[in-house]
């Protein structure tokens, strides 16, 4: 037996057009009847004053407000309609510091772009199946952190040779080689 | 977004007892009812819908990718690169672009977002390595290479990687 996803309310909250229309899409096809979607935190937050879903989900990088800043708005503000809004939080960035000051916002879970119907899927079961207790420290306040899989987003970090202009002359014209026979 | 690190948040760690651990009521699973798992139709309902939405994005990743090198063409033009306002466009770029077919063009600039995030000058080695790296990702979309692309996409990312290392080295 699936579940019955109708009953849930989405905020979705991209900027980018192209990406809002596709997560949409795909929210309705999954079975959500009730997605309501903005174009940056600003506007999320005034919607919060509105109605109060069941799951945001959220890109990162807009303006005026991003995500993150959404994400701290609905876990510290007085005006927040439920702190414990299950946020989870669209993003290409894969740099270690990123992901962590993701997670010491209070996101719940990464997805990962380039983003699939499975990927969306996943994290929406995850906060369904296994949601977190929350934790409030001096510093903190969202839901714990110690879990495992914060490594699957993070990227290589590397730093080998310098380069010479020269080398990098060389390089450029190696790679546009390749590229005429792409 | 700034590209950069912040500073190190040094606040000491907490004592035993500074942590209070809130169970929460799973409102979600209660107003979802009974089930659990992956309800294959309603995916592959999904699935369906990205591969429609697919099918109208060439043009629309054209011009976006016209307008980030008209950006960067006026941008050297006035001898200013804007390292942030470049490193979001191709972010956003990169981001769109895999989860619409394109993933190499989303690998070539997830290769230059690495490269432009801790850059802070501008030297020659910097400009030709940006410039590779978009005329990469041009070349890419002019010709809609999709998926993963023949044998030698594999070369030029691996190209394009070691010239990102060395050149922040």
């Amino acid at each position: 037996m699936s579940y019955n996803l109708e009953n849930l309310q989405i905020l979705l909250v991209e900027d980018n057009l192209n990406m809002r229309a596709l997560v949409r899409a795909m929210l309705r096809a999954l079975g959500f009847e009730t997605v309501r979607d903005c174009a940056n935190g600003q506007q999320a937050i005034e919607m919060l004053q509105q109605f109060t879903p069941d799951i945001i989900v959220s890109d990162w990088m807009m303006e005026p407000v991003d995500g993150m800043d959404l994400t701290k708005f609905v876990r510290n503000s007085e005006e927040s309609p439920d702190a414990y809004i299950p946020v989870i939080l669209m993003t290409g960035h894969t740099e270690r510091w990123r992901i962590l000051a993701a997670r010491d916002t209070g996101v719940n879970e990464l997805l990962a772009k380039p983003i699939s119907a499975r990927t969306l899927y996943d994290r929406i079961l995850a906060v369904i199946e296994k949601p977190r207790p929350f934790v409030r420290t001096k510093s903190y306040f969202g839901p714990c952190r110690r879990r495992t899989n914060w490594q699957d987003y993070l990227g290589p970090e590397r730093r080998q040779a310098a380069q010479s202009v020269e080398g990098a002359s060389v390089q450029a014209q190696e790679i546009d080689r390749l590229l005429e026979s792409l | 977004m700034p590209r950069a690190r912040p500073p190190i948040d040094n606040t000491p760690p907490g004592k035993p007892g500074d942590c209070e651990v809130i169970e929460i009521p799973n409102k979600l699973a209660a107003k979802v009812g009974p089930g659990q798992g992956i309800d294959r139709a309603a995916l592959e309902r999904a699935e369906a819908v990205v591969e429609q939405v697919k099918a109208s994005y060439d043009g629309r990743l054209e011009s976006e990718l016209e307008e980030l090198l008209d950006e960067f063409e006026t941008m050297q033009a006035e001898g200013r690169l804007d390292l942030d306002q470049l490193h979001d466009r191709v972010h956003e770029i990169r981001g769109e672009a895999g989860t619409f077919g394109y993933p190499l063009v989303s690998e070539i600039g997830r290769l230059l977002c690495e490269l432009l995030a801790p850059m802070d000058q501008v030297g020659e080695a910097e400009k030709q390595a940006i410039e590779t790296h978009l005329r990469a990702i041009q070349t890419v979309v002019t010709r809609k290479v999709k998926g993963t692309g023949p044998d030698v996409a594999k070369q030029i990312v691996e190209g394009l990687r070691v010239m990102a290392e060395k050149t922040l080295a």
